[in-house]
């Protein structure tokens, strides 16, 4: 072995990394070599001092700059990853022979001929011919009971005729682009009567307001068929009283799907109801109406049954006069799940709960308040940001002098409602009609404000909306009642049912919930807990043997109506036994005692629910502890069941 | 995962996994220079708290081992700013690409291969190399040292800028081995990983970088003597 200088076992064996061979070799070396020695010695001095170099060391701590550019730079390159290389293109005259793209190109052609050819209102004929629509009630003969009752009495539902040719949109709808173009055609023709659907419901709430979902049942007499204004808890697919099924009664979609047994419940008059829900009407998605996944579930309701039940999302696209309504506005965020609502109420409203009486109108009712700090505090901070929008543009919108009377937030409740799509836009149109009678909400708006993209976004939506009501639209009409549909389209009648949530097919009744809460941490709502036991859907229900004489009373204008008579809404209706509860339950706060009167089942968590955040504002100097304060009114107070009064 | 989950306990004898024993710890010592070790552990849940989507967990990582990549880099990369830069690529580099580590070897030799790329790149790019004695001009940046006086400070600090300043004028990969195995105190093993070559080559590069510097830093050595 060389004891030169090259030799780099002499390196190996100041590092220790020489096998036990290699050692010995380089020890006898060391032990015979001067030169050996020497050079260990040297590289053993430069490995010295080599180490006691003393270390550089950063000044910065790098991880945040390192993080933020990793961020980027994964970003940066998520952006160009897929970026895939375009295929080879065949020669044209090979892509235009290809069988599949001839019979494509073919339907294109077809079915753009087709739209070309048939009116926007032809589109929806041929279901109007199924599903006869209610016409102006002047010129209709007296309707039987059927789903869905009407909310109010006063006109006898009509059945239209079967070729009722669909109108032009009426005068004052404006359509927003074509793609809204259709719904608001719709929407007209639903409205056969001159006056468009804002004046209906206008002239009493529930009045006629969009009973378009009936198929009429020969020879009943309205007072006898239509459920009485107000029973809550049921939703009446009525039977005549031999057990023989109304010939011409149009069942609820989710008919054949229900459990008979369960559903049907024999009343004082003989007659079988279905029970659906946890209120009177819900002709639901009655008469053939599909609705789009996520559309309004099968929950009964004023606001649901009237305007919203089957027609929600498949009519109302548009709002009455052509602008877009909160419920509309809402809609088109389906999977907005913080959608704010500002709503501007007079003290009045507070004591009398008119915002209560609302969400319950449209099973939503209210919980106990065990809304946690955490979802309290997202609360305030959605409603801070949209009061602030709100108020941005509001100076802009030269009402500076109203919002000069507005309370500060002090005044703000907030109330988390989580509900289906369809509750929460019957609310919003159930509000909006209060705003626009003048009644004890002042003003309603909901955050965000539509921009341009989201209009855009919003005639997609509309168009998308009105193709799957042509698409399915005779899909859900069963023959009669407890038959399954048989029509062409039953396949997709039946996506489009599943697509509800479950609802149908279960007979669950949905109801949404709601946690109202005062702005700044000061709770002030404090309700009885609610029944969430499922009970016995005979017990659930308080429902009137008999349809109210007075149900046929002419339809007083709800802004006429005495706040203490109002207490005899629908949803009020038949609580007379829960109220005489109420030693049970706590009623607190601002929350009526009302909503918790009737029994709920527990709504089915998977349903498609969203949550909007209301966010009442006290329109009045009027401190609303005094509101919150407010004894209840006794329960008797509120169980009348007619609301309507001779003016 | 905790140091009893990577150790585990087995009828209440302790014994390591294999992560420990591949990676550091009491079965492998891939450090010479008793540096603090990095608890194999640590690195390995502060990894997979990273994949898990906590990124401040790497930041953990990148405090821990980047003064320590740093001072290897300055002299790798021949200049102060061009070493901060090469620390602070090479960190987002094994950021960005963490999900394919494997585990196999130790992070921080993972990172250095990381590094050493880097490097590599950044000299492509920016040519000539500048000495470690202008890019510390250029920043202002020295490193600590133990002063006894006045003196004998001075002096050290002079024999240390000449140290450098030899080292600065080694080749790359001569200098890219001795520092790993001077500076950072890593085994010929680790060496070759990190750099991607046979262990031969390793001890036959290292040794000539000694003997060059040897040859450099004679009078040093005589002084040190």
């Amino acid at each position: 072995m060389k004891d030169t200088p090259e030799n780099e076992l002499f390196s190996a064996y100041l590092d220790g990394e020489v096998d036990a061979a290699e050692q010995a070799e380089v020890e006898q070396l060391l032990a015979t070599s001067p030169a050996a020695r020497q050079l260990m010695e040297e590289l053993r001095a430069l490995s010295s001092t080599l180490q006691a170099l003393p270390p550089y060391q950063l000044d910065e701590d790098l991880s945040d700059r390192v993080l933020r550019t990793a961020e980027r730079q994964i970003l940066t390159q998520s952006d160009r990853h897929p970026v895939p290389a375009p295929a080879p293109r065949r020669p044209i005259l090979r892509r235009m022979l290809n069988p599949r793209a001839v019979i494509w190109s073919g339907l294109a052609v077809a079915a753009a001929l087709l739209i070309m050819m048939m009116e926007p209102g032809q589109l929806d004929r041929g279901e109007d011919r199924k599903v006869a629509r209610v016409s102006d009630p002047s010129d209709a003969p007296p309707l039987a009971p059927s789903i869905g009752a009407v909310e109010a009495p006063g006109e006898p539902m009509s059945e239209a005729p079967a070729d009722a040719p669909a109108e032009a949109p009426a005068d004052g709808m404006p359509r927003l682009e074509s793609g809204l173009s259709v719904s608001a055609t719709v929407e007209a023709k639903s409205e056969k009567a001159p006056a468009g659907a804002r004046e209906r419901e206008l002239a009493g709430k529930g009045g006629s307001a969009d009973r378009s979902v009936i198929e009429v049942p020969k020879a009943v007499p309205a007072e006898e068929a239509r459920p009485k204004r107000g029973s809550a808890g049921t939703l009446h697919t009525e039977t005549l009283g031999n057990g023989q099924p109304a010939p011409s009664a149009v069942p609820m979609v989710g008919g054949p799907l229900r459990d008979k047994a369960n559903d049907l419940k024999e009343d004082g008059s003989g007659r079988e109801r279905q029970i659906t829900s946890g209120k009177q009407g819900g002709s639901g998605f009655a008469a053939g109406r599909p609705t789009i996944p996520g559309g309004p579930p099968d929950v009964g309701g004023r606001g649901l049954n009237s305007k919203h039940a089957g027609s929600a999302y498949t009519d109302r696209v548009s709002s009455p006069g052509g602008r877009i309504g909160p419920a509309d506005r809402l809609a088109m965020f389906p999977q907005m799940d913080d959608g704010v609502v500002i709503v501007e109420v007079s003290p009045e409203a507070l004591r009398q709960k008119s915002f209560n009486r609302v969400l319950s109108d449209n099973a939503i009712d209210g919980k106990e308040t065990v809304v946690d700090g955490e979802a309290q505090a997202q609360a305030q901070t959605l409603a801070t940001a949209a009061l602030h929008r709100f108020r941005q543009r509001e100076s802009q919108d030269r009402r500076q002098e109203k919002s000069s009377q507005r309370a500060d937030l002090a005044d703000t409740y907030l109330v988390w409602v989580e509900a289906t799509p369809a509750q929460i836009a019957g609310t919003l149109d159930d509000l909006t009609e209060e705003v626009e009678q003048r009644g004890e909400f002042a003003s309603l708006r909901v955050e965000p404000e539509l921009g341009t993209q989201v209009q855009q976004d919003w005639d997609k939506y509309s168009r998308s909306r009105g193709q799957l009501r042509r698409f399915g639209g005779a899909a859900t009409i069963p023959a009669k009642p407890g038959e399954a549909a048989t029509d062409d389209a039953g396949a997709v009648g039946q996506d489009l049912k599943q697509q509800e949530g479950g609802l149908v097919a279960t007979g669950q009744p949905q109801r949404g919930n709601a946690w109202m809460f005062q702005f700044h941490d000061r709770p002030i709502t404090q309700t009885q807990p609610p029944n969430v036991q499922a009970p016995d859907p005979a017990a659930t229900v308080a429902e009137p043997a008999e349809p109210s004489p007075q149900a046929d009373t002419p339809k007083t204008p709800k802004s006429a109506v005495a706040p203490k008579d109002r207490g005899g809404l629908p949803s009020s209706a038949g609580r007379a036994p829960a109220d005489s509860d109420a030693p049970k339950q706590r009623v607190e706060g601002l929350w009526g005692a009302q909503t918790m009167q009737r029994g709920l089942r527990q709504p089915p968590p998977e349903q498609s629910r969203r949550y909007v955040l209301f966010v009442l504002q006290v329109v009045s100097p009027e401190p609303p502890a005094a509101a919150a304060q407010v004894e209840e009114k006794p329960a008797a107070n509120e169980t009348d069941v007619a609301p309507a009064k001779e003016p | 995962m905790t140091a009893a989950e990577t150790i585990g306990i087995i009828n209440g004898k302790v014994s390591a996994t294999a992560d420990s024993r591949n990676s550091g710890g009491n079965f492998w010592r891939p450090w010479r220079v008793p540096y603090i070790e990095p608890a194999v552990n640590d690195d390995a849940q502060l990894i997979n708290e990273t994949l898990a989507g906590h990124s401040a967990a790497f930041g953990q990582l990148v405090r821990k081992y980047q003064d320590r990549l740093y001072n290897t880099m300055v002299h790798v990369a021949g200049g102060a700013e061009d070493a901060r830069d090469v620390v602070q690529d090479a960190f987002v580099q094994a950021f960005v690409k963490l999900d394919t580590f494997q585990g196999s070897s130790a992070f921080y030799t993972w990172l250095y291969r990381i590094a050493f790329n880097v490097a590599a790149s950044l000299r492509r790019r920016k040519r000539p190399v500048l000495s470690i004695d202008r890019a510390r001009e250029a920043s202002g940046i020295e490193p600590m040292d133990d002063a006894d006086g006045p003196t004998e400070g001075l002096e050290r600090e002079e024999r240390h800028r000449q140290v450098r300043q030899a080292l600065a004028q080694l080749s790359e990969e001569h200098r890219a081995v001795l520092v790993l195995r001077e500076i950072d105190g890593c085994c010929y093993d680790t060496i070759a990983e990190m750099l991607e070559l046979p262990i031969g080559t390793v001890r036959s590069r290292l040794h000539r970088a000694r003997l060059q510097l040897r040859e450099q830093l004679k009078e040093v050595l005589m002084v040190d003597d």
